[in-house]
C-alpha cells in the first residue's frame, strides 16, 4: 500500500493518540479489541475517540474449495490505515495512564504504533 | 513577544531530490513571502530554529538574516510541514510582517487549573484550543490563558467568555464553543464470554439430561 497519510494524521479532539507507522488492513475486531483494552484500563473518567471507521468488505473463499465458482462472500470489514494516521484518540486522564492505555491498546493491532502527545515536538526525528 | 533572529540562506537549488538532500545535512527548506516583496525560497538549519521557536514551535518573532547580508527581514513562521510518520520538518513558510501593520495570526488557548467538575469526577472536553486574532505583530500574546477552576459538570465556556488581551482583537465566532466540562462515561464490564459459554453449556446438557431418549429415532 503506497504512501502517507493525507489526512487525519495530527490529534483533533483528544490530547494523547495512538499514531500508525506502517499500512495495514485493520479489521472491526482489531478495532474493538484495542477499545476495549484502552477502555478497561482507564475505567473511569476518560474520554475516547476512534478516528478509523472499518468500512471495505473483504471477501473470502471458503476453506477447501476449487478455484472458479464466482467470488467469494464478504467475510470482515476493515479500515485502510496508512502510516502517519492518528487511529485513537483520548483525553481526560493522566499522561502516564494514557501512556500505559494507549500501549495495551497497540498490541491489539496488526502495525508498529506511536503514542503522541497533542503538545507535541514539531521537531520531532530531525 | 520575544523576537529572535535566525541564520537563513538562500535556496539555489530546487526540486524533490534536493529537498531530501537538504534535509538529510539538518536543513529545512522553506520560503519567505510577503512584505510586498516577491518570495525567497531558503533553508534554515532544523538546530537553530529548534532553538529559536522551542519544541512545540511558538509563536516568536523571527528576524531572519540572509548570509552575507545585513538587512534583516522580521517574519512569522505562518506555516509548516512536517512527516505523518514523525520524521521531522519537511517545509517551513515565513511571512515578513510590518510592524505598524496588523497581522492575522494563530495563538494557543490555554485552561489553567483544575476545574471543580472534574475534581467531582466529570470530564473537562477542550474543543477549540486555538485562536485566530489580529494585531500588531508585536502584541500577539504567546497564548491567551482562561481559568477553568469554577467550572462544574455541565458547564461550558464560549469565545465570547475569553478574557480579550489588551490590543488584540479575537476574529472567532463569539458562540464558538471553547471547553465544557462532561460527565464522566462508566464502563461496565461485561461477563467473561468463556463463563458466559460455560453457563449455556451446563443449562444445554441439563436439558438433554432432562429430556426423554426418542425411541429408535438415530437408526435411520
Amino acid at each position: 500500500m503506497p504512501g502517507k497519510s493525507k489526512g487525519g494524521n495530527r490529534i483533533e479532539h483528544g490530547e494523547y493518540g495512538l499514531k500508525a507507522l506502517e499500512p495495514a488492513w485493520i479489521t472491526n475486531r482489531q478495532i474493538e479489541a484495542a477499545r476495549i483494552a484502552m477502555t478497561r484500563h482507564i475505567k473511569r473518567g476518560g474520554k475516547v475517540w476512534i478516528n478509523i471507521f472499518p468500512q471495505k468488505p473483504v471477501t473470502e473463499k471458503p476453506a477447501e474449495t476449487r478455484m472458479g465458482g464466482g467470488k467469494g462472500s464478504p467475510e470482515q470489514w476493515v479500515a485502510v490505515v496508512k502510516p502517519g494516521k492518528v487511529m485513537f484518540e483520548l483525553a481526560g486522564v493522566a499522561p502516564t495512564v494514557a501512556r500505559e492505555a494507549i500501549r495495551l491498546a497497540s498490541h491489539k493491532l496488526p502495525v508498529k504504533c506511536k503514542f503522541v502527545m497533542r503538545q507535541g515536538d514539531i521537531f520531532e526525528g530531525q | 513577544m520575544k523576537k529572535v533572529e535566525l541564520k537563513v540562506r538562500e535556496r539555489d537549488n530546487f526540486g524533490s531530490a534536493e529537498s531530501r538532500r537538504l534535509r538529510s545535512s539538518g536543513w529545512i527548506p522553506g520560503v519567505l513571502y510577503g512584505g510586498g516583496n516577491s518570495s525567497v525560497p531558503l533553508a534554515v538549519e532544523a538546530k537553530s530554529l529548534k532553538k529559536a521557536l522551542g519544541r512545540e514551535g511558538g509563536s516568536a518573532i523571527l528576524s531572519l538574516a540572509f548570509d552575507g547580508k545585513k538587512k534583516e527581514h522580521p517574519a512569522i513562521l505562518k506555516e509548516y510541514q512536517s512527516d505523518p510518520a514523525g520524521r521531522g520538518l519537511l517545509h517551513v513558510d515565513f511571512m515578513e510582517v510590518r510592524m505598524d501593520q496588523p497581522v492575522e495570526a494563530t495563538v494557543r488557548l490555554e485552561l489553567v487549573g483544575n476545574a471543580a467538575g472534574v475534581r467531582d469526577g466529570g470530564i473537562l472536553d477542550h474543543s477549540l484550543r486555538e485562536l485566530h486574532v489580529r494585531c500588531l505583530p508585536g502584541d500577539i500574546p504567546e497564548a491567551v490563558n482562561y481559568d477553568v477552576e469554577q467550572m462544574q459538570i455541565g458547564d461550558s465556556i464560549k469565545v465570547a467568555d475569553i478574557p480579550v488581551p489588551p490590543k488584540v482583537e479575537i476574529l472567532n465566532d463569539p458562540d464558538s464553543q471553547v471547553a465544557s466540562v462532561i460527565p464522566p462515561t462508566i464502563v461496565r464490564e461485561e461477563a467473561a464470554p468463556e463463563e458466559a459459554e460455560e453457563e449455556a453449556a451446563a443449562k444445554e446438557g441439563a436439558e438433554v439430561e432432562a429430556a426423554p431418549a426418542p425411541a429408535g429415532g438415530e437408526e435411520k
